[in-house]
């Protein structure tokens, strides 16, 4: 018997804007529970996300959705739901009535009801009853999750679902997605912020600069960003005497000076956590600045392309 | 027309009356009123002349029917595309044609009224001493024909371009206004000619006091309200999110 397709697939996609690509030769599949899209802002998230949601058609490879092509296939939405990054909302209309709308417009045949339920799931009783105008950007958020999930699909794609809200509503959107998962639906959220999505989801799509950097399992990706090498600046009362010191040890990988700071490259992160304090302290030296060079979400990023 | 049908059309009739711009209609429609309560007033010269060729071929027809039909079409489909509300209604299942149904449907419902209160108004005032009340009624139905096909076509040029706008203004100002003016050809491209025609054929008015025949101009009215509506479902199907990556 041959393994069941899975719900979201992406063949060797790309997507170009003139001259732009925004999209490489992306390939992956999702099926049920939590997949991330993770990257940083400008990665191509939203493209792919786009043209899974069959609003941009790829300029070469194909995405599938339920087995289907999404572009230009209305029947497949009663199946599906997106929550767009960007503000699709009425402000004229109250969220009870957007909500109500996005349940009509699925042809359910009792949407104030629907309506009703998927408005209680995001916590949006009583402020449903208000234009959505007066909205903050976290309620809107939560009254475009209950528009997308109304209709119940099967699959969900959400673009930076977390945009705007507070911690405690995020809590509460993170645990509506897991009981999602656990109920055998396909969530695809994409996000910029590593944290956000680690604590969610268990398979990961990893994208930058269009391309495929990884996909798997979260924690393989752990483990690739824990050895990865770590770069740091050091400011010391004398940092040449602190280099001298440090050259030899097996962990530090790379040193060189710029003004009277050290740059100091590892490939033990943990290692370096006792060898540093201890160097200094046996050579009397005063440390008086160290932190990382290369944190930024680009620089992951850029490794894990590498790597 | 089902549930999902009366809901796409509240949310078109919403973007077009919440905004400003339907200010601008009112004031717009006011202007024939103004202009022939004036007339009234001070005038009152060859009522039938006056009427046909100023107040409903030069005010009515020629700008208060086109303006009013873009500043609407813009208003409902055109705000759909600029703020983006377009991807809420294309992720639903829901055909294309039906959106652009509703979108066509809530710029006629807002634009009809309006310019057939303007019209109507106006041209009583401006035969209410004399003149051709019949001129009047032919005036009428060549405005609404005219602002039906404008409807189409400015809701299928803000499906297509996010500068409908523009393009509408040049349209109604170069190509109506001058050119077809200048090039007797180019009337076979005029909705205000077209619309001319109706009223020609039904008003009644020998030549010398107004002429613009144009052999089956409800034909072309029609052709250009089905053109438009194809034009915007072609466009909707075709949609693809702008932007950069």
């Amino acid at each position: 018997m041959s393994a069941p397709a899975p719900a979201i697939e992406a063949r060797n996609v790309s997507r170009w804007y003139g001259n732009v690509v925004a999209v490489n030769g992306v390939s992956f599949a999702a099926g049920s529970g939590i997949t991330a899209l993770l990257g940083p802002n400008g990665a191509g998230k939203s493209t792919l996300l786009n043209m899974l949601a069959g609003l941009l058609a790829p300029s070469s490879g194909e995405v599938r959705v339920l087995g289907a092509n999404p572009r230009g296939n209305p029947a497949l939405y009663r199946r599906m739901g997106l929550v767009p990054e960007r503000d699709t909302t009425y402000g004229f209309l109250t969220g009870r009535e957007y909500v109500r709308a996005s349940a009509a417009l699925a042809g359910l045949a009792q949407p104030d009801a629907a309506a009703r339920r998927a408005i209680a799931v995001v916590g949006m009783e009583g402020p449903d009853e208000q234009p959505i105008g007066t909205y903050s950007k976290g309620m809107r958020q939560r009254i475009k999750v209950a528009a997308a999930i109304v209709h119940d699909p099967e699959v969900l794609l959400l673009d930076e679902p977390f945009n705007g809200t507070d911690p405690a509503q995020r809590l509460a959107l993170m645990d509506l997605f897991r009981r999602m998962a656990a109920d055998g639906r396909t969530i695809l959220i994409s996000s910029h912020i590593l944290e956000e999505v680690e604590r969610l989801a268990a398979q990961i799509v990893v994208l930058y600069a269009g391309r495929l950097a990884a996909v798997g399992d979260f924690r393989e990706l752990r483990r690739l960003m824990r050895d990865r090498p770590h770069t740091f600046i050091v400011r010391a009362s004398d940092a040449r005497r602190l280099a001298v010191s440090l050259v030899a040890e097996p962990s530090v990988r790379a040193l060189e000076f710029s003004d009277d700071r050290l740059l100091l490259q590892t490939t033990d992160f943990a290692a370096l956590t006792h060898l540093l304090p201890k160097a200094a302290r046996d050579h009397g030296i005063r440390i008086h600045e160290l932190r990382p060079a290369d944190e930024s979400l680009e620089s992951v990023f850029a490794y894990l392309v590498s790597s | 027309m089902n549930q999902a049908d009366i809901t796409l059309f509240r949310i078109a009739v919403g973007q077009v009356v919440g905004r400003r711009r339907v200010w601008l209609v009112g004031l717009l429609c006011l202007l024939p009123v103004g202009v022939a309560a004036v007339y009234l007033a001070v005038g009152r010269a060859e009522p039938d002349r006056w009427t046909a060729n100023v107040l409903m071929n030069g005010i009515v027809i020629s700008a208060v029917v086109p303006l009013v039909a873009l500043l609407v079409a813009t208003a409902a489909m055109g705000s759909e595309l600029e703020e983006g509300t377009i991807v809420f209604l294309l992720t639903k299942p829901v055909a294309r044609w039906r959106i652009a149904a509703a979108e066509l449907a809530a710029a006629a419902v807002v634009a009809l009224p309006s310019v057939a209160a303007a019209a109507a108004v106006a041209g009583i005032i401006a035969t209410w001493e004399g003149g051709s009340r019949q001129a009047v009624a032919a005036f009428l139905a060549g405005a609404l024909g005219a602002t039906a096909a404008y409807c189409a076509v400015f809701t299928a040029l803000a499906a297509v371009t996010s500068r409908a706008l523009v393009i509408g203004l040049a349209y109604v100002f170069l190509w109506e206004g001058v050119v077809s003016s200048l090039f007797e050809g180019a009337k076979w491209l005029s909705i205000r000619r077209y619309g001319l025609g109706i009223a020609d054929a039904l008003a009644g008015l020998p030549p010398v006091r107004f002429d613009a025949p144009l052999p089956a101009a409800p034909l072309f009215l029609a052709a250009a309200i089905a053109g438009g509506f194809a034009a915007a479902v072609w466009a909707l199907e075709r949609f693809q999110l702008r932007g950069a990556p």
